[in-house]
């Protein structure tokens, strides 16, 4: 996959809770990537296998209808997590270097 | 008077509002779901992640939707078509490659393959799921003589 600002955002976004289940509309507003560029990455790391995907159980919400969710797999924490080391070294990405030195920090703890 | 006519200016203005924050997200949104194909997930969970969206945000959020739906929802209608095309030569016992504008059929039974010949064509109707009843037209222009599986499908001339 190229590497985008887009694609590390959403990478941060991610490994930030990397065994968590992730939403779209959730997921678009902590990476700060609008959602016409987010589904269809989420759409191609499935594809890859980095993430799995399923739907909210119906019979634990009330008033709306279930949401789909995105989880990481032990390849997409991998993939993802070299994608951010490269990320690191690239200077394209000075902008995000404090969110990625926050997480690279909270690992290295 | 000067009430009435702040009034005229007024209400317009609200139902404007209303309409933008209210129903057109939704009426948007169902548009634009169109372009996926009807057992994609994305129109459920597009559907469902609006019903997240706070008001005020709707109406971007939709607009954020409108190239994704065209590109993702339009590519995936088309990829569908073509593994359909393909789902519909399996369930004839026929393996079809298509090569540029022409059908090579490699393999076919049910009624003598020596019938089938290069040049010969037929009409066939579809039992696939998805295009119950479709007739489409084949151009045999291959045959695979050692053909075991049979076609069940009547020749139509």
């Amino acid at each position: 996959m190229r590497k985008t600002h887009a694609l590390v955002q959403v990478a941060i976004g991610l490994l930030d809770d990397p065994s968590g289940r992730h939403w779209g509309y959730d997921l678009s507003k902590r990476c700060g990537v609008r959602g016409g560029v987010l589904y269809p990455m989420l759409t191609r790391m499935l594809d890859e296998g980095w993430l799995t995907d399923g739907w909210e159980d119906p019979t634990t919400i009330e008033g709306r209808p279930p949401r789909r969710y995105y989880q990481l797999t032990d390849a997409g924490r991998l993939e993802l997590g070299a994608v951010l080391q490269q990320a690191r070294r690239d200077a394209r990405f000075t902008a995000l270097f404090p969110r990625l030195g926050t997480l690279f920090a909270r690992y290295a703890r | 008077m000067t009430e009435l006519i702040d009034a005229a200016v007024v209400w317009p203005t609200l139902l404007v509002a209303l309409a933008i924050f209210g129903a057109a997200p939704n009426l948007a949104l169902r548009l634009l779901l169109r372009a996926y194909p009807k057992d994609h997930p994305r129109r459920a969970e597009l559907w469902a992640e609006l019903q997240v969206v706070p008001r005020w945000e709707r109406p971007f959020w939709v607009c954020e939707q409108v190239d994704g739906a065209l590109f993702e929802g339009l590519k995936s209608r088309r990829r569908r078509k073509a593994v359909q095309g393909h789902d519909i030569s399996l369930d004839f016992a026929l393996r079809i490659l298509r090569t540029g504008s022409s059908v090579v059929v490699l393999s076919a039974s049910g009624r003598p393959v020596a019938e089938l010949n290069p040049g010969d064509s037929f009409t066939y109707r579809s039992r696939t799921y998805r295009c119950v009843g479709r007739r489409g037209r084949l151009d045999i222009v291959r045959v695979d003589r050692d053909a075991t599986r049979r076609m069940v499908f009547p020749r139509d001339k």
